[in-house]
């Protein structure tokens, strides 16, 4: 490599000449000072408009909560109407609508909830019942339902009847299968509500 | 289990030892909603077998060890519950129902009972209709029942309507037939009246044999639910009623070009929910629509797209029930590169020549119909099907292996 002496006055012109071409250090600094500051400007909006969404999304459940408030919403409601200026009219509207949507909301969850406490209920009749003629069957020592393979035994059953044997007799069964059923029908969710394909 | 029929309304009480959640002869879990339903539109009376089998078809997946009617059944119906499930039953003391001469076809209007009723011209009709329960809320009121009976009247054949609400005494899944045989429940009610001899059903070649619906998913020649020689076939021969399946030799596709092709055509409906037409929004009508473009030759047409939910029975990885159809329709379906099905497409290697086997009739299928009807059935497919060659019937029998 071959060094070439350069005046003074040329290196600096020429240098000079580049660093117009770029920003300075300082001007550097502050561009990025600027980003950060817009960064965290974003981030605050965004925050805010987060918590604009999730209000918006609130919005509606409260109002049912507050209809199905063992009627406060209704009397609320009611002392509106009778307010006459325009603008509470308004609101008055709106909280109408709301109601409706509040009512509407709480007859579907208690539509679902009493289809769910139905089939709870037709549930343990079945095992209820099954409760009682084992009892049933222990007390009047022994008609047991009908295993009986002939015609004579079928008569027998209507008569006498035997005393079952103890393997059929499983004794506690009854409130072990009550219990069950009950958390059984805890898992009874989500169901879906598809057509076989049959 | 305890059984007591009170004119055609069914009750039936739980052993100690039997549970609200049983299985299926599919092994599939069931599990118990409530312990009453009816059967509308059958007569008073019939040979005790026939109510025993009507309800032994609800009360099935329930019962662990015995099961006692409230009249007495043949031995011969007792002995077939004995060997086909080890439970006892009774009480016994009638004379065995012979069968009657006439085949009835259990038609619900959907493409495969359409291509038995195209098989059988002459056969009267029972149709299943499903009624709301009176003691179970019903949250399925898109399923229109109303429709598909509606149309089953307009066929213009000899036809006899059941109402029923049994399939609500299945909370889970969802209601629906306890046993799959539980659709015949009326049929077998109304066989004295009717003279049967046999009920046809429109199970095809991929639930008798391929293990398909939610079954096993592999070739079964012994399969519980439909073999002759299996635990419901035997049940209901002891009964005088066949299981007949006029249409269990040959695939979906063929069912539907037949149905498509009798004169039945313009009261085909496998939709359960549309009211004018199918509602083409649901997976069924989405699986059909797939095997109809597939036989049409033509583009799918379907407003679904792969994020429906109904869709992603069909856009899974395979094995499923019904997956041979699919396959055949992704290798028939022009565009179909272009379509939901874009996705699936490498799980199969699909070719025409791949699944031209579905296009043809499993000869054993012909030998299993009961001998009064085979003849028909036989030439009928050897007329409009063809019979599948020595590769084909291979294909079936090493299905799912």
């Amino acid at each position: 490599m071959m060094r070439v002496p350069v005046p003074v006055r040329l290196r600096k012109a020429v240098r000079t000449w580049f660093d117009s071409r770029y920003i300075s250090i300082a001007d550097h600094r502050q561009d990025i000072r600027d980003a950060l500051w817009e960064v965290q400007t974003l981030r605050r909006e965004m925050a805010t408009l987060q918590g604009e969404v999730e209000r918006l999304r609130n919005a509606r459940p409260p109002a049912a909560a507050t209809t199905h408030g063992a009627g406060a919403g209704d009397k609320a409601g009611s002392a509106d109407s009778r307010v006459g200026s325009v603008g509470v009219k308004a609101d008055s509207a709106y909280g109408k609508a709301d109601r409706a949507y509040g009512k509407a909301d709480d007859a579907h969850r208690l539509a679902q909830e009493t289809a769910k406490a139905l089939d709870g209920v037709l549930q343990n009749e079945v095992l209820v019942w099954q409760a009682i003629d084992d009892l049933r069957t222990r007390l009047a020592g022994g008609e047991v339902p009908a295993t009986s393979r002939t015609t004579a035994e079928a008569v027998e059953r209507a008569g006498a009847g035997r005393v079952p044997p103890e393997a059929e007799r499983t004794p506690g069964r009854a409130a072990d299968e009550l219990v069950q059923g009950r958390s059984g029908d805890e898992r009874v969710r989500g169901r879906s509500e598809e057509q076989p394909c049959a | 289990m305890r059984v007591t029929w009170t004119g055609a309304d069914l009750t039936f009480r739980l052993d100690p030892d039997d549970e609200i959640t049983g299985k299926a002869s599919d092994e599939y879990p069931i599990k118990l909603a409530t312990n009453s339903c009816s059967v509308g539109g059958v007569p008073g009376d019939a040979h005790p077998d026939l109510f025993a089998l009507a309800a032994w078809t609800i009360v099935a997946p329930w019962t662990r060890r015995r099961v006692s009617f409230d009249r007495a059944i043949s031995a011969e119906l007792a002995e077939a519950l004995h060997v086909g499930w080890g439970i006892d039953a009774g009480p016994v003391g009638a004379e065995q129902r012979g069968p009657g001469d006439r085949l009835a076809i259990s038609y619900s209007g959907g493409a495969d009972s359409v291509a038995a009723a195209a098989i059988y011209a002459e056969a009267p009709f029972v149709h299943f209709q499903r009624v709301p329960h009176r003691r179970v809320p019903n949250r399925w009121p898109h399923y229109r029942s109303d429709v598909l009976a509606r149309l089953a009247e307009r066929t213009g054949r000899e036809l006899s309507v059941v109402t029923s609400d049994l399939e609500y005494t299945l909370a889970e899944p969802r209601p629906g037939y306890p046993e799959h045989h539980a659709v015949a429940a009326g049929a077998l009610l109304l066989a004295d009246q009717l003279d049967l001899g046999g009920v046809a059903f429109g199970y095809e070649l991929g639930s008798r044999w391929l293990g398909g619906d939610r079954y096993v998913l592999r070739y079964t020649p012994d399969n519980p639910m439909w073999a002759p020689h299996g635990r419901w076939g035997r049940l209901f021969a002891a009964a005088g009623v066949h299981i007949v399946l006029p249409v269990g030799g040959v695939s979906e596709a063929v069912t539907m070009r037949l149905a498509l092709n009798s004169d039945l055509r313009t009261y085909v409906r496998w939709c359960l929910r549309g009211t004018d037409g199918p509602c083409r929004a649901c997976g069924k009508c989405l699986y059909k629509e797939l095997i109809q473009a597939a036989i049409e030759r033509r583009p799918l047409d379907t407003p679904m797209t792969a994020r429906h939910r109904a869709a992603q029975s069909w856009l899974k990885k395979p094995p499923y029930g019904g997956q041979e159809m699919v396959e055949y329709g992704l290798a028939r379906v022009p565009g179909i590169e272009h379509t939901l099905f874009a996705e699936v497409l490498d799980y199969f290697d699909a070719t025409e020549e791949s699944s031209a086997w579905l296009d043809h009739c499993y000869p054993k299928a012909l030998d299993e119909i009961p001998a009064p009807w085979r003849a028909e059935a036989a030439a009928y497919m050897e007329a409009h099907v063809g019979l599948m060659t020595h590769d084909e019937v291979r294909r079936v029998e090493t299905w799912g292996t």
